[in-house]
């Protein structure tokens, strides 16, 4: 603090909370094996004074947010990835092992180790002290759930543990808020190296182990009795016959809620949108700019938080499944069904959200912890028939083929022709997963390990936190991609000016790009108009019906008799079955493209992606030309 | 079997239990009784069986993992090291992955690893 200046004693210095970011005085990590409420306790010491970033060059989250502490000191907090030791074998363990021994200083290099774990048990729990004791780095050790502990009837003397750890203990409830004046303590402490105490061997599990044990029982620690609802509840939810019927109920819930409850939310979101545009239209006088600022950036942004409704859905579900122990369930039940394509059990809830929309399915792949499996389920999941792809095949469908009952009033031709692209999709999908988890991302000898946590109430706090992370890392980083995007699409269709006032579809830009394309597209029976709106919806798939309104001229709805006459007068069948066969394989989704970049990390995946299901897409619509010209 | 993990030929690793001294042994079901002492202290009774084929609510003491070092290190990380008890819990639908109650927590394995985690049952 600046000492006031001597003589002028109206001059104080200034209050804290004009500084908006004061530097920490030191970076204090939070260390802790999997399920101990590390994350909970992050929550509860930062608050809303959270961010979210990747470390550099990986897929790991790095979480982190600041404490301030009555005395007025900052510290920063570094949330790190769970971990059972410090022999990484994983990336997530890697990077904690590297980030607290120092080995990443272009991250930090923590000050302290606020090291959780569960109290409920310590036994276990405690095998983790070791490795971190030797680093004789400043420590706490915070005993976490003690509420669930003392409810349980099970007990542990604090100050016999710290006395044979020689580090400092607390016993805190993070779930509760209870017992955090210990941590804060601690913080505003000056931070001292605990003081050498015997430890076990460190590479080898069972000294460690043994050790854990024998200073929990010299503790005078009681273990707690084990969680009889969690006994209870897994009765019915890992029955063999009620388990799997209420995980499709759970199934069905999460994908009702995202593809049809979401949908009220999109109208309202696209209608207030829309009628903000139409408000600044009539107010702004017409010009170039006018129009790029309401064609291209008030349309991508629209198109962005079109998806939030959809994102904020997923995540509270998600959140709620995975809070209250039921997520790691769901694992276990479609297990055995995804390991016969080379994924497990948690693809499941990504690859089924991908059915709305592959942007939350991306994000959603989070929960997946082996890093190549989750790298395939994102590699496949925009395979899956999506919302954006309905409109076009809706559009293609009923220009085609007239509606004829097939199983009596149950299944017409449509309906059959739109499960058969379902089905096309998820072959594609089956196929590649199986195809990369034999090759490039064969599973390393990690094998597939679950651990099932009690099940607990899932907090408002937690939840809340969450969605808010989330809708801020989508509309950051993928926002701003798509928002550009969508400002170099409006600059294909309605560039170059045509005395002042936007060009017809085939004199602009699109239009050029279109007719430039038509000798490599012809193949597939596609003419310049349709490689236009090959070109626009890049910015995402539907936009190609609006686009092909536009360019016959008719009003731009998928269910419009005017577009689909015109549409059958301007494309053979084979052309038709190979647009849909097009649309089924092809990434035409920059909004997915932007999440793939986020997520992993850098453009090399997505570009792959992009590029793979391209080709796809053409060698298959090539394919079916031929094939449905020769039949027809 | 849609495993990538039983089918390769792959030199097996035997770990040092806690009790020490485990030998090489590559018959599994090779327990004609007594044929082996693992120290003065233990029991050398029962039969020796795999994790996979606990029944539910089953227990039996673990005895080596079978497995290359690195995977068998993870799974002495969460638990699961030689001697202590482990209880076949609930299973997924069809019986594969299989829940296992090992010290203080439930943890859930293929059969394919199950299987290569060779456990004595209690008398």
């Amino acid at each position: 603090m600046i000492p006031p200046p001597s003589g002028s004693p109206t001059l104080t210095p200034l209050p804290r909370e004009a500084h908006p970011r004061p530097a920490p005085a030191a970076v204090v990590a939070l260390v802790g094996p999997p399920n101990c409420g590390k994350s909970t306790l992050f929550n509860r010491l930062t608050g809303l004074r959270q961010k979210t970033a990747n470390f550099p060059g990986v897929t790991v989250e790095r979480h982190h947010g600041t404490v301030r502490l009555s005395n007025g000191k900052v510290v920063e907090l570094l949330d790190l990835p769970g971990t059972y030791s410090l022999n990484p074998r994983s990336e997530d363990e890697r990077i904690t092992d590297d980030l607290i021994r120092g080995k990443m200083p272009e991250v930090c290099v923590p000050d302290a180790i606020l090291l959780v774990l569960d109290s409920t048990n310590l036994g276990r729990h405690l095998v983790l002290a070791a490795p971190l004791l030797a680093l004789e780095k400043p420590i706490l050790v915070v005993l976490n759930m003690a509420d669930e502990l003392r409810a349980r009837g099970g007990q542990v003397d604090v100050e016999a543990l710290s006395q044979k750890l020689g580090a400092p203990v607390v016993l805190v409830s993070a779930a509760k808020g209870e017992g955090l004046e210990g941590i804060h303590r601690f913080l505003e402490s000056t931070f001292r190296a605990p003081a050498p105490i015997p430890l076990p061997v460190l590479e080898s599990p069972p000294s460690c182990r043994q050790w854990a044990g024998q200073v929990a029982a010299e503790s005078a620690y009681r273990p707690p009795v084990a969680p009889l609802w969690t006994q209870r509840l897994d009765s019915l939810f890992l029955h063999p016959r009620w388990g799997p019927l209420i995980f499709v109920g759970v199934v069905l819930a999460v994908f009702q809620t995202i593809f049809y409850g979401a949908t009220p939310f999109m109208d309202a979101v696209e209608w207030a949108v829309t009628a903000s545009g139409d408000f600044l239209e009539e107010r702004l006088p017409p010009s170039l700019w006018r129009d790029l600022l309401l064609g291209g950036v008030w349309a991508g942004v629209g198109s962005v938080v079109v998806f939030l409704p959809q994102i904020l859905l997923l995540f509270t579900f998600i959140g709620i499944l995975e809070d209250s122990g039921y997520l790691a369930r769901a694992a276990l039940i479609a297990d055995r069904t995804m390991a016969k394509v080379g994924l497990q059990g948690k693809s499941f809830i990504p690859l089924l959200s991908a059915y709305a929309c592959a942007v939350p399915a991306i994000m959603a792949t989070r929960t997946i912890e082996n890093r190549r499996d989750r790298l395939a389920t994102i590699l496949i999941a925009p395979f899956m028939t999506c919302a954006a792809r309905l409109p076009v095949y809706t559009l293609v469908i009923a220009a085609f083929l007239p509606n004829r009952p097939l199983l009596g009033p149950f299944l017409g031709t449509r309906a059959a022709a739109l499960l058969g692209l379902y089905l096309l999709g998820f072959t594609a999908a089956l196929i590649t997963a199986r195809v990369l988890k034999s090759t490039i991302l064969k599973s390393d000898r990690t094998p597939f390990m679950l651990e099932l946590p009690p099940y607990r109430w899932p907090t408002l706090e937690s939840i809340g936190l969450r969605l808010l992370d989330r809708s801020k890392i989508f509309l950051r980083r993928a926002g701003t991609v798509i928002l550009a995007v969508s400002v170099l699409m409006w600059a294909l269709a309605n560039l170059p000016r045509e005395g002042g006032a936007p060009p017809d579809m085939d004199h602009s830009l699109a239009g050029t790009l279109g007719r430039t394309l038509e000798p490599l597209i012809e193949p597939l029976g596609f003419d310049w108009k349709i490689g236009v709106g090959l070109v626009t919806s890049l910015a995402a798939r539907e936009v190609i019906v609006g686009t092909l309104g536009t360019l016959y001229g008719m009003e731009g709805d998928e269910s419009g008799v005017g577009l689909q006459e015109a549409l059958r007068q301007n494309l053979t069948p084979g052309g038709a079955v190979a647009l849909l066969v097009f649309f089924a394989f092809a990434l035409q989704c920059m909004s997915t493209v932007a999440m793939v970049r986020r997520e992993t990390g850098g453009w090399k995946v997505p570009l792959i992606q992009f590029g793979f299901m391209g080709v796809l897409a053409y060698l298959g619509a090539f394919v079916a030309n031929r094939v449905v010209s020769w039949l027809v | 079997m849609l495993g990538w993990f039983g089918a390769r030929a792959r030199p097996r690793f035997e770990v040092e239990g806690a009790s020490g001294g485990a030998k090489t042994r590559p018959d599994e079901a090779d327990d004609s009784g007594g044929g082996r002492s693992d120290g003065p202290g233990c029991r050398d009774r029962g039969v020796v069986t795999s994790l996979a084929d606990l029944a539910e609510g089953e227990a039996a003491v673990l005895e080596r993992l079978e497995l290359p070092p690195d995977v068998a290190l993870r799974l002495m990380e969460l638990g699961f090291l030689p001697g202590t008890v482990v209880e076949a819990s609930h299973a997924a639908p069809g019986g594969d992955p299989k829940v296992f109650r090992v010290d203080g927590t439930e943890i859930a394995l293929r059969l394919e690893t199950a299987r290569h985690l060779l456990a004595r049952r209690r008398p």
